[in-house]
């Protein structure tokens, strides 16, 4: 499938609360169709992408996505380890790649030449998933409910056809804004996120003194624990 | 001389920083050993450009952030910071080295060679948060304790 299909597929099946950063020019282009306040676009500047997308995670319990071609992740390979070592459970990373490097010429990337793609992932303590090209529309519906529960640092790698969308409309962001946009957006804690726990009461935050006993015994007696 | 403790004492306590990553710098090695977990958070990153992500990220989320690193990478600093730059993404850099006094940069900088760390520091970092730019302080070779 064209990466056009598969981002766009791929993206419907995420919650509204997470984060996505998109790297490249014409990957930025071919969802800023239907941009929202919870995208950042990195038109520039290789190899920041995840880096960046890590910081926030780091810092936030909203889940991170970073969209990224295997040609940029070649540019900084140790990120995988990097990412790997955080143990942040809600970052991923959804590794692009169509084998060549698009936007110049189409000549190939190293990548392919990768004896496992998934062994290079696996050996940085990183967990990693595959999709093929084969994968339609009607599959990734199915995933939605799995994909909320997904726990990370997880590398997403996904098999696209080569190829750019044409005729797509020019990005354009005022950079400033989009910085305060996506700020706003990852410091608002009122909207839960699809890994949302409620934190778990340690012992002393709890008041004995307001606990009734004599209620939690009949209510463990009546509905067991 | 500057000692250590005292420079993380001023850049967290007084000024708030609280993020810090960085690549291993001989030159710095004191600021490392002096770290305090209660008062910051400080990531190795694999590289400088990695570091510099993570710390912009951060700041995304609400935390202001430092990047450590040997000013050897210094010849290529205006476009290693252009993505800060164009996003306007402040942070402060701080580096250690040999660089002369005299060079100047289109961002606030500034060279640390004595006591008077935390005034240069504070106009570095006041500058930087203002202008939503990166700051970056030098520390000269030899004067951290």
């Amino acid at each position: 499938m064209k990466r056009y299909t598969v981002v766009n597929n791929f993206i419907n099946i995420l919650h509204g609360n997470d984060v996505l950063i998109f790297s490249g020019e014409e990957l930025c282009k071919e969802v800023y169709g239907n941009n929202k306040p919870n995208y950042f676009y990195i038109k520039d500047s290789i190899g920041v992408a995840v880096p960046f997308g890590l910081g926030i995670a780091m810092c936030t319990d909203k889940r991170v996505f970073v969209f990224i071609g295997e040609g940029e992740l070649m540019r900084e390979l140790g990120i995988i380890s990097q990412i790997g070592a955080s143990k942040c459970s809600n970052m991923f990373l959804v590794l692009l790649d169509n084998g060549c490097y698009q936007s110049a010429g189409g000549y190939p990337t190293v990548f392919e030449n990768m004896l496992s793609k998934k062994g290079f992932i696996y050996n940085s303590n990183t967990k990693v998933i595959t999709f093929t090209k084969h994968f339609n529309d009607k599959e990734f519906k199915k995933l939605k409910e799995r994909f909320l529960r997904l726990v990370g640092p997880m590398v997403i790698l996904m098999d696209v056809d080569k190829g750019i969308k044409k005729g797509l409309e020019e990005i354009d962001v005022d950079f400033e804004e989009q910085r305060d946009r996506i700020s706003k957006f990852i410091l608002d804690s009122t909207k839960e996120t699809a890994m949302f726990v409620p934190p778990i009461l340690s012992m002393s935050d709890i008041d004995i003194k307001t606990l009734n006993v004599d209620a939690l015994k009949s209510e463990v007696m009546t509905n067991g624990l | 001389m500057v000692k250590a403790i005292e420079f993380w004492n001023y850049l967290c306590k007084e000024l708030d920083y609280r993020f810090f990553a960085g690549v291993a710098c001989p030159g710095l090695e004191p600021l490392y050993k002096k770290m305090n977990s209660k008062l910051m958070h400080y990531i190795p990153a694999v590289n400088e450009r990695v570091g510099l992500g993570l710390v912009s990220g951060a700041y995304m989320a609400g935390f202001k952030g430092g990047l450590l690193m040997d000013m050897s990478f210094a010849y290529d600093l205006t476009s290693f910071i252009t993505f800060n730059v164009n996003n306007k993404i402040p942070l402060l850099i701080i580096g250690y080295g040999k660089r002369d006094s005299t060079l100047t940069y289109d961002f606030p900088s500034e060279f640390i060679n004595g006591p008077t760390f935390d005034k240069k520091i504070r106009k570095v970092a006041t500058a930087s948060e203002f202008e939503k730019v990166p700051g970056l302080v030098v520390i000269k070779e030899g004067v951290l304790l």
